[in-house]
């Protein structure tokens, strides 16, 4: 888009008169010669190369960035846990963040998140900077933009599988509930976990919860996944499961993934690893 | 809002006991509330009509009286004293003129009393004191000449009637009701024919057709009523000779004003129901102050059960509105779910409360309640008024709103990141 506006203006600012932009052409139609119409199919051909080259270009695009994020806890005493945190992350990427405990790598996450604003500094996820933005606005984009997996599944006990997959779903109102449970069912299959659909969420085991948490965190079709230790909790076999799963998320969906984790092997499959100590980004 | 609705309920559907007991603490005082108003006002309405209903609103009539202003304060008032000083006169045992009590004009009065919009009945009344004859013995009575038919529509007279039909007051010549006390004493009853002499001393023979019973036992052994016809003939007067007009209102309200008013405009004199019976007023509004007093104190007493409820409920659902925020429902969202399910619980018991209270107004209905003071009253009255039931309802809500309010903004106030690291 941004590039056929570009053409356009340059064509109405240009000494060559009406003759070359479509804009003005539909202005005046009269004065338009075979040679200018020529000229604007050339000028058409060029940007429709440019857009074509669109979706190599989108995944370098900065799904979120994080400028000079510092936070401190007050209580009792000041202890500042992020100092100056930038980064950025790309569309489709799988960054893992690591560090050892206290780092304040989930500080960061929970501030990544827009669930906790108490910060120094900027962040923007797709472009929209979120500080000062009222609660129903962030509460938004964390509906639309953002998936989240916790490390205790952190389920509604009192909602069936299939329901917990579609709340999110359904509070965002993009499609009906018929659709938000269809979309639901198929996230469910994907992850294999389909014929559990309508058990009670307090009757799966810890893998196949992690595993409707994903199904949940997908269901707006998010930009960003986001997890705080989500094998954490879960044995190596459940833990492999669950890699693999947000492995084809990233590659299939082109959605980005960023994970917070103790796990020096799942962090190494990653596609990119962000090491924190003492608040500060090391990589 | 279907959504945080559905989540609402679901949420209850999960704590559904303790969302019953919240209910049921609802239901029991809106029974309570609705039973208890609508008793209380059966009972007021009981004994209020026990007077009211026999009461006009205005009562139009002339008293005999010593004229306020003798003719000698006439006479002296021409002439101005020297001294400056006002004059004052020794006039003692001043009595009253030689008149008859009766309304002067009162034919012309009732017309323009009857084209008065205020007005919704005018009946006139003919008031006599006589003596019934038993044997050797005199009994002390007072007939009252009436218009049967205003008194059966406006003043409930069939109701006081425990033997007899009042249409054959209306129809029959000589006809008489008696009162119960005074019928006992002379063991009369309906057929038989009781010997009347006035004060004048003349004798007539009356009919007796019924029996009445005001519920007032003094009233009952002196009040005897007949037709205004009857009675002008008893005291031989002409047609249009009455001693009472009463006037019944639209507006009870009114009645004080426009006794004043008709006082001035007739030349006569004039009590309004307030005055005459002040005391029942009085009676009604404490009585409907202590039942609203209660039935509220029942309702706050079932907010507070509410609000410890949701309170207990918010604190096991810490995480579930932990998880609901982090995926993207707001903390009005989150508010507006925990004022939904209190109000569901306020609704299910307000409407469960009105059905629980209907049923015991019903059961209170046919306790049989058997007093000889009146006549007409088998059970316990009840008063089935609907603005009871919508005033227990809206307090209902209200309440419950109010005790969801504090929890509900607890809950919206959640910081999901302190439960999602907590753990």
């Amino acid at each position: 888009m941004s590039d056929q506006r570009t053409i356009g203006t340059h064509g109405g600012s240009s000494s060559v008169g009406p003759q070359t932009s479509a804009g003005v052409l539909k202005e005046d139609p009269s004065q338009t010669s075979a040679g200018s119409l020529k000229e604007d199919l050339a000028v058409s051909k060029t940007s429709a190369g440019s857009l074509k080259e669109d979706p190599a270009v989108s995944p370098s695009r900065n799904i979120l960035e994080v400028r000079g994020v510092s936070k401190s806890f007050h209580d009792p005493v000041t202890i500042p846990v992020l100092k100056e945190v930038s980064l950025d992350v790309k569309r489709g990427e799988f960054v893992s963040i690591t560090g050892k405990s206290g780092c304040g790598k989930s500080t960061l996450l929970y501030i990544l998140s827009t669930m906790d604003t108490d910060y120094d500094g900027e962040v923007a996820i797709d472009g929209e900077p979120t500080r000062g933005l009222s609660g129903e606005r962030l509460a938004r984009i964390r509906n639309e933009k953002i998936g989240f997996v916790f490390q205790f599944h952190y389920l509604l006990t009192e909602f069936s599988v299939i329901k917990n997959v579609m709340l999110p779903g359904l509070k965002l109102g993009k499609y009906s509930a018929q659709e938000v449970e269809h979309r639901a069912m198929e996230r469910l299959r994907e992850l294999g976990m389909h014929d559990q659909a309508l058990k009670k969420a307090n009757q799966l085991s810890g893998g196949q919860k992690q595993r409707v948490a994903i199904a949940r965190a997908l269901i707006n079709d998010p930009l960003i996944i986001m997890g705080d230790e989500p094998t954490g909790n879960l044995d190596s076999h459940n833990s492999a499961i669950v890699f693999d799963m947000f492995k084809k998320i990233a590659s299939e969906h082109e959605q980005s993934l960023l994970v917070v984790t103790h796990d020096n092997d799942f962090a190494a499959r990653t596609d990119r690893i962000i090491e924190m100590d003492d608040g500060k980004v090391m990589t | 809002m279907k959504l945080l609705l559905s989540i609402a309920l679901t949420l209850l559907r999960a704590k559904l006991r303790q969302s019953i007991v919240a209910a049921v603490g609802v239901m029991f005082s809106i029974t309570m509330f609705v039973t208890l108003l609508g008793f209380m006002n059966g009972l007021n309405d009981l004994l209020d009509g026990l007077i009211l209903n026999r009461t006009p609103h205005v009562r139009l009539y002339n008293e005999l009286q010593a004229s306020p202003t003798q003719p000698i304060a006439y006479a002296y008032r021409m002439q101005p004293t020297t001294s400056g000083v006002d004059t004052h006169h020794f006039v003692r045992s001043v009595k009253p003129k030689d008149e008859l009590p009766r309304l002067r004009n009162a034919n012309a009065i009732m017309d323009a009393l009857s084209r008065d919009p205020r007005v919704l009945a005018v009946s006139p009344r003919l008031v006599a004191q006589v003596f019934f004859n038993v044997g050797t013995v005199d009994l002390n009575g007072q007939v009252s000449g009436v218009d049967v038919m205003q008194e059966i529509r406006y003043y409930k007279f069939a109701d006081y009637l425990v033997q007899g039909d009042p249409h054959d007051l209306a129809t029959g010549n000589n006809t008489v009701v008696l009162g119960k006390g005074l019928a006992d004493m002379m063991e009369a009853g309906i057929g038989e024919v009781v010997q009347v002499t006035t004060a004048t001393g003349e004798r007539t023979m009356l009919r007796v057709v019924g029996i009445f019973q005001s519920g007032i036992a003094d009233v009952d052994k002196v009040q005897c009523f007949a037709n205004i016809k009857t009675v002008q003939k008893l005291l031989s007067r002409p047609g249009s000779y009455y001693t009472d007009i009463n006037v019944k209102l639209h507006d009870l309200l009114q009645a004080p004003a426009m006794a004043k008013e008709f006082s001035v405009r007739f030349g006569v004199d004039a009590v309004d129901i307030q005055t005459a019976n002040a005391q029942f007023e009085t009676g009604s509004s404490v009585r409907n102050i202590i039942s609203y007093a209660v039935g509220i104190v029942l309702l706050i007493v079932a907010g507070f059960g509410i609000y410890n409820i949701l309170n207990m409920m918010i604190y096991e659902k810490l995480d579930a509105i932990a998880i609901l925020k982090a995926t993207g429902f707001s903390g009005s969202d989150v508010r507006r779910i925990f004022l939904l399910l209190s109000m569901v619980i306020g609704l299910l018991g307000g409407v469960s409360g009105l059905l629980g209270g209907f049923a015991l107004q019903n059961v209170i209905d046919i306790i049989p309640f058997n007093t000889s003071a009146l006549p007409t009253i088998k059970t316990y009255p009840i008063d089935y008024d609907p603005k009871y039931y919508i005033i227990a309802v809206t307090f209902a809500l209200l309440t419950t709103c109010i005790a969801g309010w504090f929890p509900a903004r607890k809950a919206s106030e959640v910081d999901p990141v302190e439960i999602i690291r907590g753990k």
